[in-house]
């Protein structure tokens, strides 16, 4: 056989298809692992410590007020037979809970994250587009009409809209001083600005004619705020944070923050009520409804699990270090003793 | 691995020829069985004696300093009479068991005088023997065929006497020698990558999918998918299938070099042992410890906390919370990151094509993610990952925690990895650490996969270096604990039969290694 017709079928003598490209060919040896391992574990400790550290000097203050008992403070208004029930719980700080404090309302077994009943909303609605107004989706079912008008917003999701109402006050000399709440910037400012627009109208309630309110709230979608238009309709701010759905059954959501006048610096010591409007009804399903006043640091709220976590890891990145230091030394010198 | 001879030639031929290529070595005892001795005694006898010589050697292997070793010859009209089924009935069988036991003792048989069809009788007998081993038939003329068919893997020589064998081979090569290189490091290659393959394709998609499930526990079994639906899609499509890809075409455990020199090395991967269960149970496990801590890790640290984050893109001092979309991306972001790193782990031979696809689908990922939630896109009807992604990482605890769950899903793997290859080093891990060395000691030649030339310029001032012994199973002769190690001659390599050796590997003359002493060993 000629060498010519030999090499017309020789494959490609390229570094690829030969497997020669250059490599670089690391290996844990015990020099990199070992240093490496004692590197991490120390920085994890250094960042559990912060971080645990941190974590304990965050104040919460935590308040069920479901109303279960019969001695609870809103055990009569937890039946729901009158309206507007109003109920008070009053609580005594010792020291400063030091500012901006964060007041947050808490439920318990709520499954936000239950799909049929997260996806029963329509997003087109939601963003301002009029055509969907009266032809909401489907998804929305059974919240889709009421009495063959169609509803906006329609959907479980926001028809379940979480409307308790709270109002702190302080006793300051036997007289009740309101806490001032600042409910601005509460949501996520992309959904504020960008993912809710109201439909394209002035004033508000005309651009919602020919649709009804949910069925579960009080007053229709453009009178959620009527003192500030621009907390109104679809934007309105509590409202994007309930569409916001929690991820756990056990969830909070914020609701206010206290940063304004005298109280920016925090909550003083002394004596507070607290006027819970109870509307939320959460006895059927055995939920639970709380309050949490919290401050908050560069790590968020009150987390025990990240720091004990950072601290354990990096303590038993050390142990392994030193292990695999013992076992390398046994396995090597035993050939030169 | 035993090396078998099938030909149609006469004995005295092929045995001449079995001398050459030393198949048979001078201290061969060479057993014979062929129609000139079941002339003179029966064929039962003829049997029996040989059974006993080979049994009574293998009994007396731990007395002996040197064992012999046997060498069979069989031909094709004694095969015959063999697998005849016995005259006296289905009670007495034939004598294929002891015919077997015989061949198992023997380092090489050579089978002459054999039929095309006989051949194939005894791959096929080989086959169905006890061990059910996996055979090998290699042959360049049409009367191969059947024995090519017939064993597992077939390759045929494309050679003078035409193109039939390759023609009906699994394989087809050139030239005879190129056999060496395709068993012993294509072959071997071919394994590990794609036993690396399957198992991290079973791993990777048991830590995509039990997070999902532990899910469905906090969600009211109400099918509330974790991830939102284009991360479901693109996992498997986009974020993690370049990277095993190109593991599976470019990886080299061991340089070829070393594979080539040092045969013995398949007996880490002989009888499938990558795939078997433990191995297979060992991942499952691992990639179902990920999973539970891809998930728990996030469920604790968004349990009942605000988990917030400092919204210092837009807006100052909110501090805003996160939602399941939110939960799910974060699981999702440190499962990709997870396994991607694992795989790089796992990667010996790093090329240019190794770093780009790693590097780049974690790249991909997070300008997917960016771009996903970055825009309203027309055409979803749904808008629920908008932001999502980008508020994640505006928040220091998700930083912290990502980088957390990470470290510790990797964690024990890399424990485990360090702590076997310190106790208990496979010779492949030991022939690694050998390379690593060389490489070490090469500084002037670039880094290239094949040092060869390097070895030679240090030739002479390479000192008598000391191996562990390498276990050898089975073996019917005590290796020396430390050799003395020659350089071997370049061009030179061992050949094939003193490479694979029946039970034992003779170090000595077969292979070298280096192995500097000194505070730097491989753990």
């Amino acid at each position: 056989m000629s060498k010519e017709v030999g090499t017309e079928n020789r494959p490609d003598n390229t570094a690829f298809t030969q497997q020669r490209l250059p490599a670089w060919q690391p290996m844990l040896s015990a020099g990199i692992v070992i240093p490496g391992f004692v590197l991490i574990g120390l920085a994890f400790i250094g960042i559990g410590v912060a971080l645990f550290v941190t974590s304990r000097n965050i104040q919460v203050l935590e308040r069920d007020y479901t109303g279960v008992e019969k001695d609870s403070f809103c055990y009569g208004c937890s039946d729901l037979k009158v309206k507007n029930c109003k109920c008070n719980l009053n609580f005594t700080l010792d020291k400063l809970f030091e500012g901006p404090v964060f007041f947050y309302y808490g439920l318990s077994n709520y499954f936000q994250n239950y799909r049929q009943y997260g996806n029963s909303k329509d997003a087109n609605q939601l963003s301002g587009d009029k055509e969907y107004f009266l032809e909401p989706d489907e998804s929305c079912a059974p919240y889709e009409r009421d009495g063959g008008v169609p509803i906006a917003p329609c959907g479980a999701l926001p028809n379940s809209m979480f409307n308790d109402t709270f109002k702190l006050y302080q006793m300051v000399n036997g007289t009740r001083v309101e806490v001032p709440f600042d409910g601005k910037g509460i949501s996520w400012w992309t959904d504020y600005n960008i993912k809710y627009r109201n439909p394209p109208g002035t004033p508000l309630k005309k651009a919602f004619e020919g649709t009804t309110k949910p069925p579960f709230w009080p007053r229709p979608a453009y009178e959620l705020d009527t003192t500030d238009p621009s907390n109104n309709g679809f934007i309105n701010q509590d409202f994007l944070v309930w569409m916001r759905r929690a991820a756990l059954p056990d969830f909070r959501k914020l609701y206010r923050r206290i940063t304004e006048g005298e109280y920016a610096k925090g909550l003083p010591a002394g004596k507070y009520t607290l006027v819970i409007g109870y509307n939320y009804p959460v006895r059927a399903f055995n939920g639970k409804k709380k309050v949490v006043f919290s401050n908050v640091s560069w790590m968020g709220g009150k987390n025990k699990f990240l720091g004990i976590a950072y601290l354990v890891i990096g303590s038993m990145c050390v142990v392994m270090s030193i292990v695999m230091l013992i076992v390398y030394a046994k396995f090597k010198f035993p050939d030169e003793e | 691995m035993k090396v078998w001879v099938l030909t149609g030639d006469k004995m005295e031929t092929a045995a001449a020829t079995c001398y050459a290529s030393k198949l048979f070595r001078r201290s061969t005892q060479i057993l014979e069985l062929t129609k000139k001795r079941t002339e003179e005694q029966s064929l039962h006898d003829v049997m029996f004696e040989l059974s006993r010589t080979v049994l009574r050697q293998r009994s007396m292997s731990g007395l002996s300093v040197d064992c012999l070793d046997f060498g069979l010859i069989i031909d094709g009209a004694t095969l015959t009479a063999i697998l005849k089924p016995s005259p006296e009935g289905p009670g007495s069988g034939n004598y294929c068991e002891v015919f077997l036991e015989v061949c198992r003792n023997c380092s090489a048989v050579l089978c002459c005088r054999m039929a095309p069809l006989q051949k194939a009788q005894i791959v096929k007998l080989i086959k169905a023997s006890k061990e059910h081993p996996i055979t090998l038939a290699i042959g360049d003329g049409a009367n191969d065929v059947s024995m090519i068919l017939e064993a597992h893997v077939g390759i045929g020589i494309m050679g003078k006497e035409g193109r039939q064998a390759a023609r009906n081979s699994d394989y087809a090569i050139p030239k005879f020698k190129h056999l060496k290189k395709m068993l012993l490091v294509h072959g071997h290659y071919y394994y590990i990558r794609i036993a690396e393959l399957v198992q991290y394709f079973f791993y990777k998609n048991v830590c995509f999918i039990f997070p999902q499930f532990l899910f469905q526990f906090f969600c009211g079994f109400s099918q509330q998918p974790l991830y939102d639906t284009a991360y479901l899609t693109l996992y498997n499509i986009s974020f993690t299938s370049l990277p095993i890809l190109l593991y599976s075409l470019v990886e080299q455990h061991v340089t070829m070099d070393t594979l080539k020199r040092d045969p013995s090395l398949y007996k880490d991967i002989a009888k499938n042992s990558l795939l078997r269960w433990p191995v297979f149970l060992y991942w499952t496990c691992l990639g179902v410890f990920d999973a539970v801590v891809f998930f728990f890790g996030a469920y604790f640290l968004f349990d009942n906390t605000t988990f917030t984050s400092n919204g210092q893109l837009m807006t100052t001092n909110t501090q805003m919370m996160f939602g399941n979309w939110t939960f799910g991306t974060l699981v999702f972001t440190v499962l990709v990151f997870t396994v991607t790193i694992k795989l790089a782990l796992d990667t010996h031979h790093w090329t240019w094509i190794n770093h780009f696809v790693i590097w780049g689908s974690l790249l991909f990922y997070v300008i997917f993610s960016l771009l996903w939630g970055g825009i309203i896109w027309p055409f979803l009807n749904y808008q629920r990952m908008y932001y999502v992604f980008m508020q994640m990482l505006s928040s220091g605890p998700a930083w912290l925690s990502i980088i957390l769950l990470i470290t510790v899903s990797l964690l024990p793997d890399i424990i485990k990895k360090v702590l076997c290859r310190a106790m208990c080093p496979t010779p492949t891990e030991r022939a690694q650490g050998a390379e690593k060395l060389t490489q070490g000691v090469a500084h002037s030649t670039p880094l290239l996969t094949s040092h060869r030339r390097s070895l030679k310029t240090r030739s002479a001032d390479s000192s008598q270096t000391h191996l562990p012994e390498t276990a050898v199973p089975g073996s019917c002769e005590p290796l020396p604990q430390k050799l003395l190690l020659a350089h071997w001659p370049e061009g030179e390599g061992p050949d094939l039969r003193s490479s694979v050796g029946p039970c034992a590997l003779r170090l000595s003359g077969a292979g070298f290694a280096y192995y500097a002493p000194g505070p730097e060993t491989s753990v």
